[in-house]
């Protein structure tokens, strides 16, 4: 059987995404995370007896690269034996996206030109007998929101890759970008008629009002933390209890083969209650925080808030787009670390790198609710949690802005790099799509992670917690041993051991602190919350401990993951070393001058 | 003129850009070429965000700087 290989370009918000899914039925596999579509995704689709390929690749301006996903987009096109090429243009700038179809024209045959958001563009009337005579390449109006023009597109792929179009070759163009942009202007006007110019909505008088533009943002974030850990409590505790019933089955499956008491509590108590916690803890938020995120990107609403924060941020030394990686933190710091190519300086990137773990991810974030709730008298959840973990947000992000100042004055230092930033229109996002693409991209991802960490972490904290070494197991002389330590920062020890055994996943920093109090061999899961209360307060828990361990949960080592993610995104021990040393002494200093 | 000198939903010409080689490039790729129209529509905190080919594009007042255009009545004034 053949098949054929090929792939999707075009420049950034032309919809590529959305054809991509729409080709493949979502018959796909992401190769990494996609800060926004960061990296290259696969996925397959059938004609016939003929099998396709297409590699879905990040929006690129132009062939002469600036930022890394977009230099994944050129090589891809540029070295890979492709059948064909689809580029996405989007319909209500061709002239614009022209620029990039020539450049590709310049190097590469086999090229089919897709003229997406048809339904959107009913005013503009594009020759595309015309067209095609010009570029000698097929041409196909597609709408991704109808569904329509994906059959002609995939007919003209086919056709394509059979080699029916014996004269499509190599165009011979200039290669300097300015002329080349005369040229797309040229067939622009040669082809393209609008009748009438559209009304562009007023929305963004009120995004980026002057007054309105901060706290609209700034509630924005906070509901959409507000669904996601309220929503994440339900689902959190249904998990729980199924993981409840596995557990129930496991202990007798052990029993039953008569298995050792040691394999009994390594395999249950060590590594499948650290697992089950930890999805449970992990995956209720993430599957709801990404498709919101997502949500608001698909409506155009990140780029506005990347657009309203660069004055700021600017003052701060720093890229407005850092906005957005430390959005994508708050959901999980490994993402968010990823998104940071989007960044075109080095140096701005490093700076977003290095201090995205600041802002709290959601594997920290069930903890600070608990610690938030416990500054505040009464119940668990109250208006009052919610006004101190805003707060805590706040904090965090002033956090960010502070060392990445710090930062951009000292070890990375230099004059700031320039800020262009394209706002496409508002559009409905599709919400179905989002749900399968942030579930495959992101969500299972991050929970694969998760869980390959979780397991080796688990039986680990387990044997810490029952070998003994001389009198007392290995856990208890690791608190023995931090506890002077602990004592200046106006923790303990027990405190600290946890966030140095919870480094594979911040999720269970908690339950190991509730574990070493109690002595515990075991994760046990945190069910009553006045339970927590008076535990804490047993051992010696004062306001300032409180306020302390939610200013190291802030500025803490980061995860396991995120550490390995940032040794693969600067491709440097140093900075990786910085990365983990920077926020302990921040959080060091922090905590003992409070 | 400068383009910032350009009034709030006013039109303009750009003329040339006055700057380095990859701003210049990436100015050329989304759209600033010689000769476009392009039109200021909104600001926030010395971010200024322009109509151009039918795309809005952001930019810092010190990047907007550096791009001369000549404004509609200076356009009329010639012909």
């Amino acid at each position: 059987m053949q098949q054929f290989k090929i792939a999707l370009i075009g420049n950034p918000n032309v919809g590529k995404s959305t054809i991509f899914n729409l080709l493949t039925n979502l018959r796909q596999h992401t190769g990494n995370w996609t800060g926004k579509t960061v990296i290259s995704k696969r996925g397959k689709f059938k004609i016939g007896k003929y099998n396709f390929e297409v590699t879905d690749l990040p929006g690129t301006y132009s062939l002469k690269p600036k930022s890394k996903d977009e230099i994944v987009a050129c090589n891809y096109i540029l070295e890979e034996n492709l059948d064909a090429i689809v580029i996405i243009l989007d319909k209500n700038c061709i002239a614009r996206n022209l620029l990039l179809a020539l450049q590709i024209m310049r190097h590469k045959k086999n090229i089919i030109l897709c003229l997406n958001f048809a339904d959107e563009t009913k005013n503009i009337f594009v020759d595309k007998n015309k067209l095609k005579k010009i570029l000698n390449v097929p041409i196909v109006e597609t709408s991704a929101k109808n569904n329509s023009g994906l059959n002609i597109l995939r007919y003209e792929i086919l056709k394509t890759c059979l080699g029916d179009y014996t004269s499509n070759k190599k165009l011979k163009l200039p290669p300097q970008t300015e002329k080349l942009s005369e040229i797309a202007d040229i067939i622009e006007n040669l082809t393209v008629k609008r009748k009438f110019k559209r009304k562009p909505k007023n929305l963004d008088c009120i995004i980026t009002h002057k007054f309105f533009a901060l706290p609209l943002m700034f509630s924005l974030l906070m509901v959409v933390f507000w669904i996601t850990i309220f929503g994440a409590n339900y689902f959190s505790d249904f998990l729980i209890k199924i993981f409840s019933y596995g557990e129930i089955f496991l202990r007798q499956l052990f029993v039953f083969f008569n298995a050792s008491k040691f394999l009994n509590g390594m395999l249950i108590d060590g590594m499948y209650r650290t697992l089950a916690w930890v999805v449970a803890v992990m995956l209720p938020p993430m599957a709801i925080f990404f498709p919101l995120f997502t949500i608001l990107e698909d409506f155009g609403l990140l780029p506005r808030i990347a657009f309203n924060l660069d004055g700021m941020f600017k003052k701060f030394g720093t890229h407005g787009k850092q906005s957005l990686t430390m959005c994508m933190g708050f959901g999980c710091n490994a993402a968010g670390i990823i998104s940071c190519r989007i960044i075109d300086s080095k140096r701005e990137k490093l700076i977003a790198i290095l201090t995205n773990n600041f802002v709290p991810c959601n594997g920290r974030f069930p903890g600070l609710i608990i610690l938030a709730s416990m500054l505040v008298s009464g119940k668990f959840i109250s208006l009052k949690t919610a006004l101190i973990i805003s707060m805590i947000i706040i904090f965090s992000i002033i956090l960010t802005l502070i060392v990445s100042k710090i930062l951009s004055q000292t070890i990375l230092k230099g004059a700031p790099s320039f800020f262009i930033l394209e706002l496409p229109p508002y559009r409905k996002p599709k919400f179905s799509q989002i749900l399968i693409r942030t579930l495959f991209d992101k969500t299972f991802f991050v929970l694969l992670r998760a869980i390959a960490v979780a397991i080796p972490a688990g039986i680990f904290i387990w044997l810490s917690a029952n070998l003994k070494l001389g009198s007392l197991t290995i856990m208890q002389n690791l608190i023995n041993f931090l506890e002077p330590l602990g004592k200046i920062m106006h923790l303990d020890g027990t405190i600290l051991s946890a966030f140095l055994l919870g480094m594979p996943a911040n999720e269970i920093v908690f339950p190991l602190i509730i574990m070493g109090y109690e002595k515990n061999c075991a994760l046990t899961p945190i069910e009553n919350f006045s339970n927590i209360k008076e535990i804490l307060i047993s051992n010696g828990w004062q306001l300032r401990t409180i306020i302390s361990t939610i200013i190291f949960y802030l500025s803490h080592f980061p995860c396991t993951t995120t550490l390995l993610t940032i040794k693969k995104e600067t491709g440097s021990f140093k900075w990786t070393a910085i990365a983990f040393i920077l926020p302990v002494l921040l959080g060091f200093l922090l905590c003992i001058l409070f | 003129m400068r383009l910032t000198e350009l009034k709030k939903n006013s039109n303009g010409k750009i003329l040339a850009l006055n700057t380095n080689n990859i701003f210049k490039e990436r100015l050329l790729e989304v759209g600033f070429a010689k000769g476009t129209r392009i039109k200021f529509i909104f600001e926030f905190n010395s971010t200024f965000a322009y109509e151009i080919k039918n795309t809005i594009i952001a930019l810092r007042k010190e990047d907007a700087q550096k791009i001369l255009i000549e404004d509609d009545i200076s356009c009329s004034n010639l012909k």
